[in-house]
């Protein structure tokens, strides 16, 4: 409990600085009188020197000759394959192609709207087939026996006539 | 998982397409509800080459009567209006004893589909067409004999 309490009172950085040496020698006195009442912060603190220790002791990467010749040409190699992606455009995510360009939301916006609307005016039927100028349209026609019939519009007239030549009678 | 911010906004988005797809989906409803029926207007007319002239009663039907054809009279006989529901005949009595059957089959779009149909004293059918009528137009059915000249019946629907 103790540890943690240092632990959240910001003392690990302190150990971490005990344990790399750096530290002025008055610090340094408490964080021991420290180290005395919390054994867990000793623990921290030797896990701190043993990787500091590791760390310093770690043997130099020694390279052979060839090795050493192909190194830089290596380097240089990947920094201008590197450039050459960095170079090429970067495919937009939908959503930041739609967010970073507010003219193709606004177009994609009124797209839907339009859509929309479509949909709404062919449910309410306010456009169907068209009926010509008159605004009569003849589907179809039959007329009794020996009665011929014809549709017809005069010139000038926006009157569209079904007529039936009927046989005259007596009425 | 996005921002809640951005989740929010994207919520209110939402809104006005949830509102626009009700209207959608309650459009049809409102349709059958509102436009079920059909307005008959009908004039009954007596063309004749006889002294009388074009009754003033008919409007601005006289002038493309008198366009269509070469009659040298025009009597408005009767002038009979009603609505009809889809699918229910609406008749009216023509002279010579004979009928006029009117079964409106189609409203769309403000058009109406009807069937018309003009019967003789017997029941048959002198004629029998199909037309489609935008609102307000006339459609003119002619030619059944009467006296020394002819019927013409104009049929408006709206």
């Amino acid at each position: 409990m103790t540890h943690r309490l240092h632990m959240v009172m910001g003392r690990g950085r302190r150990l971490a600085a005990y344990a790399a040496g750096e530290m002025p020698t008055v610090v340094r006195d408490r964080v021991e009188a420290d180290l005395l009442r919390c054994p867990a912060c000793r623990r921290e603190v030797e896990a701190y020197q043993q990787v500091s220790h590791t760390l310093r002791t770690s043997a130099r990467a020694v390279l052979a000759p060839d090795e050493a010749a192909a190194f830089w040409p290596g380097v240089e190699n990947r920094i201008r394959h590197g450039t050459a992606e960095l170079a090429r455009a970067a495919r937009p995510a939908l959503r930041e192609l739609f967010w970073d360009h507010p003219r193709l939301s606004l177009a994609s916006a009124a797209a839907a709207v339009i859509l929309v609307l479509g949909l709404t005016l062919s449910q309410m039927e306010l456009w169907g087939p068209t009926v010509g100028p008159n605004g009569v349209e003849v589907l179809s026609i039959e007329a009794g026996e020996d009665a011929p019939v014809m549709v017809f519009q005069a010139p000038g007239s926006k009157l569209k006539v079904i007529w039936v030549f009927e046989k005259p009678s007596s009425s | 998982m996005g921002h809640p911010q951005e989740l929010r906004s994207l919520a209110y988005s939402c809104i006005p397409l949830f509102c626009i797809l009700s209207v959608i989906l309650a459009t049809p409803s409102v349709k059958l509800h509102a436009q079920a029926t059909v307005s008959l207007r009908i004039q009954v007319i007596y063309a004749a080459n006889e002294p009388g002239g074009v009754d003033s009663r008919l409007g601005g039907l006289a002038g493309d009567l008198q366009k269509t054809f070469r009659y040298s009279m025009y009597q408005l006989l009767d002038a009979p209006q009603g609505s009809a529901a889809l699918n229910q005949a609406w008749t009216a009595s023509l002279p010579g004893d004979r009928r006029l059957e009117i079964v409106p089959t189609a409203i769309q779009g403000g058009q109406y589909s009807l069937t018309v149909r003009v019967l003789s004293s017997g029941g048959q059918a002198v004629v029998n067409t199909a037309v489609r009528l935008r609102s307000g137009a006339t459609v003119l059915v002619g030619g059944p004999s009467h006296q020394k000249g002819v019927l013409i019946i104009a049929i408006t629907a709206g």
